[in-house]
């Protein structure tokens, strides 16, 4: 037997529908109602929409507030300033990564670290562009003529002229040294 | 070749090149590297007589020991082992000679004494200003020689933990907390601009 359910029943029992806490045959009829029924339908889906960011904002609740202790807790000992910086360069693993963004997004102390982090960071390299742009002094014809006197004085070329001559001066003084005994 | 020529070769390329003898790449070479050494000295050297003989130092050390680079990729990490060495011969040599003055520098230049913000300019342009320039160099030159060579390595020559690990002979894991600590020290002196 099936029992017609008006809209506004099926209304008053939407909510334990959604938590599966009505009985099998009630369910039935919530069910058959809502086949033919797009208004109780509509209905439906909004209810479940609104639960399912009810859960999320209670979710993002409960990481704000463990992300808050656990920065208390970090700032401490210190740990958490150093992933920090880490955090900037890029040098810490996915998971210490991950750690460190749940912080951020959770905690506005974190994000005010971080942002003076990267305005520290930024007018170093804006001093250190100004520094290498006056540097004017010019190296490069100067090294290279010390490794030109470098290269004559020690390189391989000269070195073998000088070990020939040496050869042939004691083969020249060797061959007059056996001349001048036989004679 | 012309000169132009040398000027659009990308640097690992022109690494070879000068290994290979090349003199015209070997001066580009230098010409490139120059600003940059001298940069990073000024901020590593706390004596302003030394920065142009540390960088003169540098280059040549990078021009006689080019050849035994075996990878070119490397070139960057290598260069920057040889200014760390430099600074720290630099730093052996400061520790055993006596303290001498130069006449160039001005007495009491690098106390500031009190920081007092400037709240007439935008920030933007207040990081512009040349007293920003010098206390920022100030406080770098102030921390101690591991940090501050750490965070050089990093915020100027942009090498990896792993490469300052490896030029600063320490782990990962000591580099990390000194660039850290340098980070909070400069946050701290640097608080009225930041």
């Amino acid at each position: 037997m099936t029992v017609n359910l008006t809209c506004t029943q099926v209304s008053a029992l939407l909510s334990f529908y959604i938590d599966d806490k009505l009985s099998n045959q009630l369910k039935q009829f919530v069910e058959a109602h809502l086949e033919i029924c797009p208004t109780c339908n509509a209905k439906l889906e909004a209810l479940r929409s609104m639960i399912k960011s009810l859960r999320e904002v209670h979710e993002k609740l409960s990481v704000v507030k463990s992300g808050a202790e656990e920065y208390a807790q970090s700032e401490q000992n210190n740990d958490f300033s150093i992933n920090l910086s880490a955090y900037i360069d890029n040098e810490l693993s996915d998971e210490e990564n991950l750690k460190v963004k749940k912080y951020i997004i959770s905690n506005p102390k974190a994000r005010q670290d971080l942002e003076k982090m990267y305005k520290l960071k930024k007018i170093m390299q804006n001093s250190f562009d100004k520094a290498k742009n006056n540097s004017k002094g010019d190296y490069s014809k100067f090294i290279l003529r010390r490794i030109d006197m470098h290269e004559e004085i020690y390189g391989p070329d000269s070195f073998a002229k000088v070990v020939a001559l040496f050869i042939i001066i004691l083969t020249v003084f060797t061959i007059t040294a056996v001349i001048i005994f036989w004679v | 070749m012309s000169k132009m020529f040398y000027k659009k070769i990308p640097l690992e390329e022109l690494v070879l090149l000068s290994q290979k003898s090349d003199y015209r790449a070997l001066e580009e070479l230098i010409k490139r590297e120059q600003k940059n050494i001298f940069a990073t000295f000024s901020y590593l050297s706390k004596k302003r007589e030394n920065i142009a003989d540390l960088t003169q130092e540098a280059l040549m050390r990078m021009a006689k020991g080019l050849a035994a680079l075996r990878n070119p990729k490397t070139f960057k990490s290598w260069l920057n082992q040889i200014v760390t060495n430099l600074f720290y011969d630099e730093l052996r040599k400061i520790n055993r000679s006596p303290q001498v003055i130069s006449i160039d520098e001005e007495p009491h230049e690098e106390s500031f004494g009190r920081q007092i913000p400037d709240t007439k300019h935008k920030p933007a342009e207040r990081a512009m200003s040349s007293e920003l320039d010098k206390m920022i160099k100030n406080e770098i030159q102030n921390l101690p020689d591991h940090f501050r060579i750490a965070i050089i390595l990093r915020e100027l020559q942009g090498l990896s933990y792993e490469e300052i690990a490896e030029a600063t002979h320490t782990t990962v894991g000591t580099v990390k907390s000194r660039i850290a600590r340098a980070r909070g020290r400069l946050q701290d002196g640097l608080r009225h601009y930041i």
